[in-house]
């Protein structure tokens, strides 16, 4: 029979009013699951958004009674909930904050590390990108690429452009244009 | 191995635990609920449980026909049975391990909830399938359970639909093992 101490972490003192904020992250959270299963990302998103808060009223109670394993699960966790909430920026800087705790274990600093590492990448991508870019991007423009042509190993620029009853008048005007440059 | 039967309401779940676990019933009557039924037979193992014997009990899990309600449009099959497997967990560690969930486990845990048995907080992952082989699929769960970046103690709950199985076990954390 297995009788030996168990590893968890203590809530000693911690009254009915956290475990009821508790509760309600945990079903905003299963709700946000419900959502995303079908289909429903933003509403999803704004789950987390209403938990990242309570996550960090969570940390402030644990950190207040001396419960610091508990403090890093919860702000750790807010972590999560503003990056699935799509506010990286955010994520990002309540992520640092808790890295800047000297007393934060070292296993768990490196998983923070790493994750934060996929946060600030994210973020990058979102922000170097130009937010009409992506619009386009979303609405199916696409980009110059290059292609090689398989027979003759030749490469091209292909380059996607509007309907052809947008472009051939264009292309008409600049033939014409050409033309009068040789005469 | 045959060991003692118990029974289970499966509406008890939603006010057994700290969260809102009545979701997982349409989920858990989708996957055993087969033909109309109202109860299944599982065969729960358990293995390691701290103050239990391993051994196999017989687990009667019953509902009221009117929990069996349509599944929200949409929910892909895997969905359901993982799902499933959390309402079952809910069950068998309530039952065989005086367990509650508390919290709902996020990105980083590598685990689904968190439970307590009264004083303090441990990892639970759960996992459904409806064919593969349980012992494969509840090596892979442990090793993730321990990988945990917190350095806790858990447990695991692996149901199987299409033969009834489950088996739950508890895993201590050890530096380095990982």
């Amino acid at each position: 029979m297995n009788d030996q101490p168990r590893r968890g972490i203590s809530r000693k003192g911690l009254d009915a009013a956290f475990e009821a904020d508790e509760t309600l992250k945990s079903n905003l959270l299963l709700e946000s699951e419900l959502l995303r299963a079908t289909g429903r990302h933003i509403e999803a998103a704004q789950k987390h958004a209403q938990a990242a808060p309570i996550e960090e009223r969570l940390t402030t109670i644990c950190l207040d009674k001396g419960l610091l394993e508990k403090a890093w699960v919860h702000w750790y966790s807010a972590v999560g909930c503003w990056a699935r909430a799509g506010n990286y920026h955010t994520a990002v800087t309540v992520g640092e904050a808790l890295l800047a705790r000297p007393d934060l274990p070292a296993r768990l600093r490196q998983h923070v590390e790493n994750y934060l590492g996929t946060l600030r990448t994210r973020l990058e991508q979102w922000t170097a990108e130009p937010l009409s870019t992506a619009h386009e991007r979303a609405n199916g423009a696409s980009t110059p690429t290059v292609i090689r042509d398989e027979n003759t190993g030749e490469t091209y620029l292909k380059v996607p452009i509007p309907e052809p009853d947008l472009v051939e008048p264009a292309l008409k005007a600049v033939g014409m244009a050409m033309e009068g440059l040789r005469k | 191995m045959e060991g003692p039967t118990g029974e289970f309401q499966l509406e008890n779940i939603a006010h057994q635990h700290g969260i809102a676990a009545e979701i997982f019933i349409p989920c858990v009557i989708e996957r055993l609920g087969v033909g109309g039924a109202s109860e299944s037979s599982l065969t729960v193992r358990l293995v390691g449980i701290p103050g239990r014997e391993d051994c196999e009990r017989h687990l009667r899990l019953w509902w009221l026909p009117a929990s069996a309600t349509t599944l929200p449009l949409g929910i892909q099959e895997n969905t359901v049975t993982e799902w499933a497997a959390l309402g079952v967990a809910c069950v068998v560690i309530d039952l065989y391990g005086g367990l509650r969930v508390r919290d709902v486990g996020t990105t980083g845990d590598r685990f689904d909830f968190w439970v307590i048995d009264g004083e303090r907080d441990f990892g639970l992952e759960v996992s459904g399938t409806i064919s593969a082989e349980v012992e494969a699929r509840r090596r892979e769960k442990v090793r993730q359970l321990l990988s945990n970046p917190h350095g806790l103690d858990g447990y695991v709950v692996v149901a199987r639909f299409a033969t009834r199985q489950v088996v739950f076990s508890h895993h201590r954390f050890t530096e380095g093992q990982q």
